[in-house]
């Protein structure tokens, strides 16, 4: 009797170069295949008979272990099997566009800094990590803008009207202006009291009387070292560490209770990158805080000993996020999971999906940020799925990372730097077994190995 | 509160033989077996240890596989099974104006004129609908076109303000609305001025009026047009007539040549056709029409039939013109998933006719397409989606409803929404009462224009039964296809646009 075998409704197949996946959203796992149980199931999945399988074969014996775990099935004849969705495929413009869901604006209101960062203003001179939870700037080519204070009640009439849920003020140093950013923080209480705002600084500038500051504030400060010494190596002023510290000591005291009001990202730096765990140790210690992090290498990648990476990635290590439900995923399938429902406005005025990305999509304060988020390049960017990336788009595993967007397109356009965040060439090294031990966690993904000598590889 | 539970799934057979289980509690469709449908009867029914000892015919590891699939489906997903209790209350007017003001409002429909220079035999306002309103003489002034494009922008100010990217159609409906074109270019002037890029005209016209003067007017001004046009000259001269009795084909054909050859882009990017039908329409005739007539034909956005409901229109046919229509229909079906299958083209009025309702079974709403909880079920938009305001200011739910049940007048204020939550209340609970335990709430069509009697909602159990019928010969059609190609393209998945357009005329 011909039978077919199918993969469940709920459970898809990823293909990678050669090799391959299976999302399993009934069970939020995956099911990473080699090249041979890949192609094993790509067979099956255009409706290909599996009569050829001889009963007790290494194929046959895979198809069963899925069975059992009930991501698929035999079937009796060819069907189609429609795989879930959870909502219409068809995503309308016009009069029936939903409306965006926007959470975030980062804003640049200043290029002044206390600190002479070498790793500051190196526009196409490095390649970076994360650098919007940084406090790392471009060197912007335009004139900057000149907003007025009605531009400003403007700006946050729109992030009102349109939703928005958090604003990120950065630098430069948003504490090195500290009139403006007093009267940023006053109108922003008025007109949108509903707004997160996260202050994105140093730490070394004028601390704003806490008492004062709106409970919608939280500040977000940026460490380049743990001691005078790091602060002279990394911005050539050691006498800033003290101010920095206080500084931090001081927000550590005002959210005494825990409100989550004070954050701390480490900029990982050549002065730091040996020491991230003793940073990360010396913060939770002080300030019994776990830091995010952020991490910035010179280009050209030159002078190294072997290919540079990334800290958070090792020689053949790539953290994976697992998707914590069927939701997740999907939202990773479609979206970008970096850009989406942001954009960012610098200090030039311009309108960018993120500071870190080039295109420019309208002009401060001429046009209004309502005005700018009605034109489609956002969107563009919102949507720019893994299927984008060169690199990712042949990667099984393109749903089981969550990568910095603005690495991953450096990464197609500057050689060199995918390597830094993502080494793994997951088809060769699939199959020579040496990822297993690192893409963990183990209840996650699980490894489907066809038998050597199957007959079905390639 | 002890909810009830329903089952809530259609079995339905594709061409092949092979079963498959649409369910609507989660919008999704699964293969379907003998043995599943065992497994998920008795699950439901609490049967299960009782009757898995006598199903001897099926393996142990087969039936334990299936009851898996099922249990996580219904754990996970929530399959199979709608839990209901009483509808939540309909939000009080104050709640329902924001929240139709912020979510739902897109769409301005203006009725310039009741006036027509044809007087189609199947006319919604001719003598064969006595519950519409008649054809008159009455056209809109400016002053109520302008004080309902005010109205309608101030009222979709929230959804404005929230949502940059949208736009609102603002139709043109008549009679024949080109009997007003000087009032029509008149006022998408005034709109496009005080609400700048918001605004998209749209019309649907009987092409006798549509000279090349009076489509560059439209051009000018970027106007989405359609076109009623009911086939080849036998076809649209049986019932598009002038009062003399004359057909209109050639007056509308020597229109469309003109601006085919005269203004070739606003032809091939604003115009479309709608085309009508009843028992005695060709269409295999119409189909070949639309597909390879040397006369111009734009693509058909909709086939639609003459309104069946309280009419007499349907008295001069016969069984046996009802026989030859289903049996054209069924060709037509099955030439048009032949033609998807294999991957050839298909004329625009066959992928209207029958291939828009099989790609309605794609497109339906799945787990995160809830409809308000107020009204779930049933395709009743609701009223405040579109403002349709007649000649004298009246505003309706739709161009399609009999006026039976207004809800405001500009005169008195616009949209009076203690009225509207009336007409949802009034339509709940004369139309939704069984629909928590049907199993196509996702695909029904059902809605106010639909039911409307004078001064009532109502509908028979019959209309329900077909429509569950026309569902399940969708679903069949849409897996039928899948079966044969997994990726047939229906268009509407690769061409936005077509369903866009679509949507602007519905």
């Amino acid at each position: 009797m011909i039978v077919y075998f199918r993969l469940a409704t709920d459970s898809f197949l990823v293909s990678g170069k050669t090799d391959g996946a299976i999302y399993d959203l009934g069970r939020n796992r995956l099911l990473l295949l080699d090249p041979g149980a890949a192609a094993l199931l790509k067979r099956c999945e255009r409706n290909q008979p599996t009569d050829d399988l001889a009963p007790g074969s290494a194929e046959m014996a895979l198809l069963d272990k899925l069975v059992q775990r009930g991501v698929g099935n035999f079937l009796p004849s060819p069907h189609f099997v429609e795989k879930l969705q959870f909502q219409s495929p068809v995503r309308f413009q016009g009069i029936a566009a939903d409306p965006p869901r926007f959470d975030r604006l980062t804003f640049q209101i200043t290029d002044r800094c206390g600190l002479a960062c070498k790793t500051c203003r190196l526009e196409g001179h490095q390649a970076t990590w994360q650098p919007c939870t940084a406090c790392l700037m471009r060197a912007l080519p335009g004139e900057r803008a000149h907003p007025s204070g009605d531009d400003f009640d403007a700006l946050f009439d729109d992030l009102r009207r349109l939703e928005f849920k958090n604003l990120h003020l950065r630098g430069g140093d948003p504490l090195a202006e500290p009139d403006l950013l007093a009267d940023l923080l006053r109108r922003a209480a008025a007109r949108y009291p509903e707004l997160i705002i996260f202050v994105t600084t140093p730490g070394e500038g004028h601390l704003p009387n806490l008492a004062t500051v709106p409970n919608q504030v939280r500040f977000n400060v940026v460490l380049l070292g743990t001691s005078a010494k790091d602060y002279e190596e990394a911005a050539g002023c050691g006498a800033a560490w003290d101010r920095v510290v206080s500084n931090v000591d001081s927000l550590r005291a005002a959210d005494s209770q825990g409100a989550g009001r004070l954050l701390v990202t480490i900029l990982l730096t050549e002065t730091t990158r040996a020491r991230k765990d003793e940073l990360l140790a010396f913060a939770k210690d002080r300030w019994g805080l776990t830091p995010g992090l952020a991490e910035t290498y010179p280009y050209p990648l030159t002078g190294w000993e072997g290919p540079p990476r990334f800290s958070h990635v090792g020689p053949r290590a790539k953290p994976v996020a697992p998707f914590r439900d069927t939701w997740e995923f999907f939202f990773r399938a479609y979206n970008n999971t970096c850009l989406f429902g942001g954009a960012d406005l610098g200090l030039d005025g311009g309108f960018r999906p993120c500071a870190w990305v080039d295109e420019v999509f309208g002009h401060w304060p001429a046009e209004s940020l309502h005005k700018a988020m009605s034109r489609p390049q956002p969107y563009h960017y919102w949507e720019l799925t893994k299927e984008s990336i060169e690199g990712c788009r042949e990667c099984a595993l393109r749903y089981a990372c969550a990568d910095c967007t603005v690495a991953e397109l450096d990464g197609q356009l500057l050689p060199g730097v995918r390597e830094m965040y993502c080494p793994l060439n997951l088809s060769e090294d699939l199959a020579v077994g040496r990822v297993r031990p690192v893409l963990g966690p183990a209840e996650f993904i699980e490894e489907i190995v066809l038998a050597e000598g199957s007959g079905h590889r390639g | 509160m002890k909810l009830l539970e329903h089952r809530v799934t259609l079995k339905f057979s594709v061409d092949s033989g092979n079963q498959y289980l649409y369910d609507d509690a989660t919008g999704m469709t699964f293969v379907w077996s003998d043995l599943r449908e065992r497994v998920l009867s008795a699950l439901l029914d609490g049967s299960l240890g009782e009757r898995r000892a006598t199903w001897n015919n099926y393996a142990p590891a087969d039936i334990d596989h299936e009851v898996l699939f099922i249990s996580r489906w219904r754990q996970k997903y929530g399959a199979f099974v709608r839990k209901v209790g009483p509808y939540p209350p309909v939000p009080p007017p104050a709640e329902l104006e924001a929240w139709i003001r912020k979510e739902i409002l897109m769409q301005l429909i203006l009725v310039v004129t009741e006036d027509c220079n044809l007087r189609c035999r199947y006319c919604a306002f001719s003598d064969h609908y006595p519950l519409n309103r008649d054809r008159t003489t009455k056209s809109m002034t400016f002053d109520i076109a302008r004080r309902a494009v005010d109205y309608f922008f101030e009222l979709a100010r929230p959804e404005i303000e929230r949502n940059p990217r949208r736009l609102f159609g603002v139709t043109f409906y008549g009679g024949e609305p080109l009997l007003e074109v000087d009032l029509i270019a008149r006022v998408i002037d005034y709109a496009r001025e005080r609400f700048p890029g918001l605004v998209i005209p749209v019309m649907t016209v009987n092409g006798t009026l549509l000279s090349p003067e009076v489509a560059k007017t439209l051009a000018d001004r970027d106007v989405h047009v359609s076109i009623s046009l009911d086939g080849p000259t036998a076809e649209h001269d049986r019932n598009r007539v002038f009062p003399s009795g004359q057909g209109s084909y050639e007056p509308v054909m020597r229109n469309l040549r003109r601006i085919r050859e005269e203004m070739p882009d606003f032809f091939a990017n604003y115009v479309t056709s709608v085309s009508t039908y009843d028992c005695r329409t060709d269409v295999e005739a119409v189909s070949e029409f639309f597909f390879s007539s040397p006369d111009p034909t734009p693509p058909v956005l909709f086939v639609s039939k003459v309104a069946t409901r309280n009419t007499d229109y349907y008295d001069a046919f016969g069984p046996e013109d009802l026989e030859k229509h289903i049996a054209q229909v069924r060709w037509l079906r099955q030439d048009y998933k032949q033609r998807v299958i294999e991957g050839d083209r298909y004329s625009t009025y066959a992928q209207s006719y029958v291939g828009l309702p099989i790609a309605t079974c794609l497109l339906r709403g799945r787990m995160a397409n809830p409809r308000p909880p107020f009204l779930p079920f049933t395709g009743a938009c609701i009223p405040g989606t579109k403002l349709c305001v007649t000649a004298e200011g009246q505003l309706d739910v739709c161009e399609r409803v009999n006026g039976s049940f207004p809800i405001g007048h500009l005169d008195s204020g616009g949209v009076d929404f203690g009225r509207v939550k009336q007409v949802i209340e009034n339509y709940r609970d004369s139309i939704c009462d069984k629909c928590h335990a049907c199993p196509v709430t996702r695909l029904c069509s059902m809605c106010y224009s639909t039911t409307e009697q004078e001064g009532v909602f109502a509908k028979t159990p019959e209309d329900c039964a077909e429509t569950v019928a026309i569902t399940r010969g969708s679903l069949a059609d849409y897996y039928s296809i899948k079966e044969g190609n997994p990726s047939a393209d229906f268009s509407y998945e690769t061409d936005r646009t077509y369903l866009e357009r679509r949507l602007m005329f519905l």
